[in-house]
């Protein structure tokens, strides 16, 4: 009994962090609809600036705090509202979660130039060396003061949000921004407001973790993953309900190190995944909040349906280019060229789930490192029923994600995906082995896992040059393949999906059947990206598949344009070019590291990402002028969405005829 | 893009104290160097190895990468690493630095050689292993914590390497790499200093523990079992997941709960601090902390020599120690020839390691002649049983990749590191070995 | 921008007009050039078939949305570019299309955030409840909750707790059963009885006729017949059926 308060005391310190943690994030969601997940960026951010102030150049620390907590912080919430999240109110999904996961890599590689890893910064908590004794425990006085901020957060927050009119507003905002102002209120004024609270107890959790954990910037960055759970459990709104699932979380984690075995078998390793585990039966057993700011979002994405023979054309291109291109590029640029090409495909199989389907999943790497270990384990020498192997098993993994994730939605189930992710990076991957069917399969716990290059009919594709040809074929084989897709009547259906379930449901159309074979179809996609990436490195590590190598995939082909083939191609050449030049260029290696984090941030200008910004310019190029995207206005009534042009008597007469109407009236 | 920077640079220190991945590299405070005599960089002398490199006149280009006049070398790290820019950058400087030196005395047998620094950033090594092997002779003093990806394919492609350290299975029993501080599956890597410093503290043999980050714990298992071979018993191993812990409070309460008295963590030294920040929190230091030797780094003394009074933190290390520039001329003349050819270079275990294997690399290629190939290099390192480079390093059998039974122990104090054990020079013994079941996995010649 | 006042109630002239305006969307002109001239104290009907340019005609009027051409003159003063905001404080009150009101928020924050209208809280609930008694019942509830009919009882109510002198309101009928209308209608008499002068837009004509002291017919951006509401039954037909 003794050892269990212990533990309890453990599992209380760190729950005032989440809890902390998750308030903010809970804030930020019900005042603006956005999941921030860059909000640990900001907190680590935030720490590394107090600790320059506080302990590089001495200031006092109620001075440093209020810089950074009531000044920098909330100035860096305002203005990430105003420049980037404004802009936002109207975009699908998938452009909000990149978009924050663009803040979170940007942060992330300016801390990183700012604050090189090589260095000692060593960082005390508050009053030193000063504990008390509960239950066989010691607390010290900063995990006191962090007790204590939880539960002042907790409570100011919660009155703040239902007490006070600002707090209406703030809730309102997320509604129906336009709404506001005819009630005469400063919608603008609200939204920077509450980014700025929200980016200061972003800066506050992360001051109050750093001594525990001490200063690294990933570490800090990713911790806030496991508070997810906890805004969950307070269902993104209710701050009391988030504080209890604080509780859960952190008591879990301590009673998981006190009393799991940490060896033994496929549920020793269980524990470092508790807390996502907690969010994914949250997710699925809680019901859920109506997704917040659906009212006034109306998607502006961009889907051209691509004549087929285009496509094809297209397709030939690439490979013949690859044929063209290989010899002449050295074995340097060939890797990086392979390797964009399989990240490629990745980011392909996102097209169709992500883009038509609008099902913000973020597990496609994972999906890709089951392909690859499929590969790996049936065919150890190149055989292309590997291959096959690798789409099937993932195709499987991706049903089973998606079947109970059926009834989630937008950001419930982005987060599903992301818990499944994560779940599989700490507990499932890097297991040495498992034992299914009798048979034992190798996992990445060895360390890695090696993949072969395949062999089709004879022909072996084992040198980098014949690597870049079999990339650009497999691309150009899913490349037509969703082409297709797009073109059919099952890819109506998935953009109907994306637009609204509801009236798909209405219409008869198996949202069931849909959901699923969409998952499995892009699940099996990036599995065969995946054998394939293993391929190009000829051996990979768990890491190469973890949830946040997910993330930058999403994100260059989202910028690259997510609706499209084409976005998915320029994501993969983006994603080279940085990488071949802070190879040519060491020095660039900092601003290559920020520079995707730009990229994402642009999106908010244009959802339709860089494909759309250049068929644009193409298409004015042709017509003989510029064609800019037009200035926002006011809200545009529902009969003039996707209109360009007005209807004209001839349109009139066409439809008359087509109805079968007399246009003599 | 970027990655669970922790999780891949750990598994290097994981497999074995020879890898000695470094966080940082700021390293120790280098004493006052005595110059002339022994110290003399215009010597080509090192300890006891005469003439490591100078004048001569070998002719023909007999090898890949081998003319007339030069040697191609090439070697490898991590610096570009996104998620952890800078890591080993050492490797680089120790390279320009022992390259300085010998091509200021004249090369070897004349022949002068040209360096590549090549950038794996962890995840791009097979890359450079396609582009090392056309042009390049051998690889010196090289090190990547993603060396798995390259291991056959520069097996395959016949490239000789004399690694600083190696980080995956398949490259630390990998054909054609001849290890100064060998670190094979095979045998129990940190046997030497975990049973020196168990002879310190009374009945700790029996109560070891371990904490090492989840990605590499089997790592940690395969320890355990080496250490029950000879005699021992771990009592808790603590798994610490990779991503980061809120807190470490639990894992060393676990700890203490078991009875751990030697407690060995291989990992990094922020996580190492934040866990001995929560053991001073908790009153749960063990009677001994020893770190994987990454940690004999000066940073590690910032962050955490505050510490160093209430709890015992070690480290060990397999070469003399900086603190010993004053009365040992083989690191005096280390630290001379990076002064001079590389003064940017930081002062680090690993930096030392990396000059180790260029000295093996230089010696074994000045013994081939005028018929420097590749395959010659091989043959002359199969020959060397017991390498010390001049006494520079503990004597390891490089040829057959055998452990070293030597080693020393370094405990932290609030301004940096002292010797603590023996009282001089390396203490050896054989008993502190065992076998344990390979994992085959090192990289093969196919056929 | 003009300096904003009090608009002057006049006995003559118009409280609020639109002369020559033009607005559209993305380059499409959607109101060609519409002239509208609403006098103190009536209760004037836009009506007109779908994608007429009624709402955004009233948009416009509200200054939610900048017409390309044309002016809107508020008791006299020209008002073009005027901040929404503070349209609101000057007597003017738009209800948008759609239920407008804020779905996650309770009937009583609802009416909490008309404070920014400058009027207080008590005074707000007060008006609203004594009008609306069922609102009363439903305090606490969930205005998302509320069924289409209360939610325009809310909307109106909110609007008119902060005594406006123009009401706007756009298609207020819309989605509701008959009884609901009669009562919402009942309503607007009242306050129009009371001084306030009141613009319903609505696509269903033929009730909204029937309240209307004047009233526009649209049809593809321009006015097509304005005046009387018997006058203006002509022109119905034609310009729902499209011919004009």
């Amino acid at each position: 009994m003794d050892t269990f308060l212990t533990y309890t005391v453990f599992g209380l310190s760190t729950a005032a962090i989440y809890a902390v943690a998750a308030s903010g994030l809970v804030l930020t969601y019900t005042t603006s609809g956005i999941f921030n997940f860059a909000h640990g960026a900001i907190g680590m951010f935030a720490a590394f600036v107090y600790w320059q102030l506080r302990f590089q150049w001495g200031w006092p620390t109620p001075v440093a705090l209020v810089v950074v907590l009531f000044v920098l912080a909330p100035l860096f919430g305002a203005i990430l509202e105003v420049g980037i999240m404004r802009g936002l109110e109207k975009a699908s999904e998938a452009v909000r979660v990149v978009v924050a996961v663009a803040v979170l890599s940007g942060l992330v590689g300016l801390a990183l130039w700012i604050w090189p890893p090589n260095t000692a910064r060593p960082f005390s908590g508050f009053y030193p060396g000063s504990k008390i004794h509960i239950a066989g425990a010691a607390v010290t006085a900063h995990q006191l003061i962090s007790m204590g901020c939880a539960i002042a957060v907790a409570i100011g927050l919660a009155l703040i949000l239902r007490r006070t009119r600002a707090g209406a507003d703030m809730r309102a905002v997320v509604d129906n921004r336009a709404l506001l102002v005819v009630f005469g209120g400063r919608p603008d004024r609200v939204a920077a407001l509450s980014w700025a609270i929200g980016a200061s107890l972003a800066a506050l959790a992360g001051i109050l973790i750093a001594p525990a954990l001490q200063l690294s910037v990933l570490p800090l960055t990713l911790l806030v993953v496991n508070a997810y759970a906890a805004a969950i459990i307070g269902r993104l709104s209710r701050l009391p309900a988030t504080f209890v699932g604080a509780l859960i979380i952190g008591l879990a984690e301590a009673y998981g190190v006190g009393y799991l075995s940490s060896r033994g078998g496929f549920f020793g390793g269980i524990r470092p995944a508790i807390p996502v585990l907690i969010l994914f039966v949250a997710l699925l057993a809680l019901p859920h909040a109506r997704l917040r700011g659906q009212l006034s979002r109306r998607s502006l994405d961009w889907f051209p349906s691509p004549s087929m023979s285009r496509a094809v054309a297209s397709a030939g291109a690439l490979v013949v280019a690859a044929l063209v291109l290989g010899p002449h590029l050295g074995p340097a640029n060939l890797f990086t060229a392979n390797r964009a090409l399989a990240l490629g495909i990745v980011a392909l199989s996102l097209v169709p789930l992500v883009g038509y389907a609008g099902q913000v999943a973020l597990c496609q790497m994972s999906f890709a490192g089951i392909g690859a270990l499929a590969m790996a384990n049936t065919a150890p020498g190149g055989s292309p029923l590997g291959l096959v192997a690798a789409f099937v098993v993932a195709a499987v993994a991706g049903a089973i994600v998606a079947l109970p994730a059926l009834r989630l939605r937008g950001i419930y189930l982005a987060l599903a995906t992301a818990a499944f992710a994560v779940a599989l990076d700490r507990w499932v991957f890097i297991q040495d082995a498992i034992r299914l069917f009798g048979r034992k399969i190798p996992l990445f716990g060895i360390y890695s896992v090696n993949v072969a290059r395949p062999r089709i009919g004879g022909v072996s594709f084992g040198s980098n040059r014949a690597q870049l040809v079999l990339l650009a074929m497999v691309f150009a084989l899913f490349a037509l393949l969703v082409v297709a897709i797009r073109r059919s009547a099952y890819g109506r259906m998935l953009l109907a999906m994306r637009e609204s379930p509801a009236a798909c449901a209405t219409l008869g159309l198996r949202l069931t059947v849909t959901k699923l074979s969409v998952f499995a179809l892009s699940a099996g996609m990036a599995g065969v990206g995946g054998a394939l990436l293993g391929g190009v490195h000829t051996a990979v590590a768990a890491d190469t598949f973890s949830f946040f190598q997910t993330l930058p995939v999403l994100l260059l082909a989202v910028v690259g344009g997510i609706g499209t083939v084409n976005g998915a191609f320029l994501g993969a050449v983006l994603l080279g070019l940085f990488q071949a030049v802070a190879r040519i260029f060491p020095s660039t290696n900092n601003v290559i590291n920020v520079l995707p984090g730009l990229a994402g941030v642009g999106l908010a200008r244009n959802p339709g990402g860089l494909a759309s910004d250049l068929h644009m310019a193409v298409a004015g190029l042709r017509a003989g002028r510029p064609r800019r995207r037009p200035a926002e206005s006011a809200e545009v009534p529902v009969e003039w969405i996707g209109i360009d042009r007005a209807i004209t008597p001839a349109d009139v007469a066409a439809l008359d005829a087509a109805l079968g109407m007399s246009s003599a009236r | 893009m970027f990655q669970v920077a922790l999780a891949m640079v750990l598994v290097a220190g994981a497999c074995g104290h020879s890898s000695k991945s470094s966080t940082s590299s700021s390293g120790t405070q280098a004493p006052t160097v005595t110059t002339g005599g022994a110290n003399d960089i215009a010597s080509g002398d090192f300890g006891t190895l005469k003439d490591v490199c100078g004048a001569g006149s070998a002719k023909g280009a007999t090898d890949v990468g081998v003319t007339d006049t030069e040697i191609h070398v090439a070697t490898i790290s991590d610096p570009g690493f996104t998620a952890n820019p800078g890591l080993n950058k050492e490797l680089f400087d120790v390279a320009d630095g022992f390259v300085g030196w010998c091509n200021s005395l004249g090369g070897i047998n004349g022949r002068k050689l040209v360096l590549d620094k090549l950038d794996a950033k962890v995840t791009e090594y097979k890359a450079r292993i396609d582009e090392a092997c056309p042009k390049t002779l051998a690889l010196a003093g090289d090190g990547s914590v993603g060396d798995f990806a390259g291991a056959q394919a520069r097996v395959d492609c016949g490239l000789v390497e004399f690694p600083a350290f190696t980080a995956s299975p398949p490259a630390a029993d990998a054909q054609i790499a001849w290890q100064t501080q060998p670190n094979p599956t095979d045998q129990l890597n940190p046997g030497p200093p975990l049973k020196l410093l168990s002879s310190k503290i009374p009945d700790s043999w029996t109560n070891q523990g371990g904490m090492i980050f989840d990605v590499a714990k089997t790592n940690q298992e395969r320890n355990c079992q080496g250490v029950a071979k000879l005699g021992g018993k771990c009592v808790y191993q603590g798994v610490l997941s990779a991503a980061g812990e809120a807190s470490y409070a639990p894992f060393v309460q676990a700890s203490k709960a078991a009875g751990v008295k030697e407690l060995f963590w291989i990992g990094d030294e922020h996580t190492a601090t934040a866990i001995l920040k929560a053991m001073s929190d908790q009153s749960a230091f063990p009677a001994g902390f020893l770190t994987s030797p990454n940690h004999y780094t000066e940073s590690f003394v910032k962050l955490a020599g505050s510490l160093a009074g209430q709890g015992k933190i070690y480290t060990y290390s397999q070469s003399v120690p900086f603190e010993e520039a004053g009365t040992n001329p083989l690191i005096a003349k280390y630290l001379s020839i990076m002064s001079k050819f590389s003064p940017n270079a930081p002062h680090t275990g690993l930096a030392v390691t990396g000059f180790d294997a260029w000295l093996l690399f230089a010696t074994n290629a000045k013994a081939c002649g005028s018929t420097l190939t590749r395959a010659c290099l091989s043959e002359k390192a199969a020959t060397v049983t017991q390498w010390d480079a001049g006494g520079l390093q503990t004597p390891a059998d490089v040829a057959h990749n055998r452990v070293s039974p030597c080693t020393m122990l370094l405990e932290m104090t609030s301004t940096g590191w002292k010797r603590f054990a023996p009282d001089s020079g390396f203490a050896c013994d054989a008993t502190s070995v065992a076998d344990i079941p390979g994992l085959g996995l090192g990289a093969k010649k196919k056929g | 921008m003009s300096t904003l006042a009090a608009p002057v109630e006049t006995a003559l002239g118009p409280i609020l007009e639109l002369r020559g305006i033009h607005a559209g969307y993305h380059g499409i002109e959607v109101v060609s050039g519409v002239d509208l001239s609403v006098l103190p104290g009536e209760i004037y009907a836009l009506v007109g078939p779908n994608g007429a340019g009624k709402s955004t005609t009233v948009a416009v009027a509200a200054c939610l949305h900048a017409p390309t051409a044309g002016d809107v003159l508020l008791g006299g003063r020209v008002v073009n570019g005027a901040r929404p905001q503070d349209l609101c404080h000057l007597g003017v009150c738009l209800v948008p299309e759609g239920r407008s009101v804020f779905p996650n928020l309770s009937v009583h924050e609802n009416l909490w955030l008309a404070t920014h209208a400058g009027v207080a809280l008590d005074e707000i609930e007060s008006r609203a409840y004594g009008r609306f008694p069922v609102l009363g019942t439903r305090r606490a509830q969930l205005a998302g909750t509320l069924s289409g009919g209360e939610q325009q009882m809310l909307a109106l109510a909110r609007a008119v707790a902060v005594n406006p002198a123009v009401l706007l309101v756009d298609e207020l009928s819309m989605g509701l059963a008959p009884v609901i209308i009669a009562e919402l209608y009942g309503f607007i008499r009242e306050i129009a009885s009371a001084g306030v002068t009141v613009v319903l837009v609505e696509q269903f004509a033929r009730t909204v006729l029937g309240l209307a002291d004047r009233a526009a017919v649209m049809s593809n951006g321009k006015i097509v017949g304005a005046g009387r509401p018997d006058e203006v039954e002509g022109v119905l037909e034609a310009a729902y059926l499209g011919a004009l």
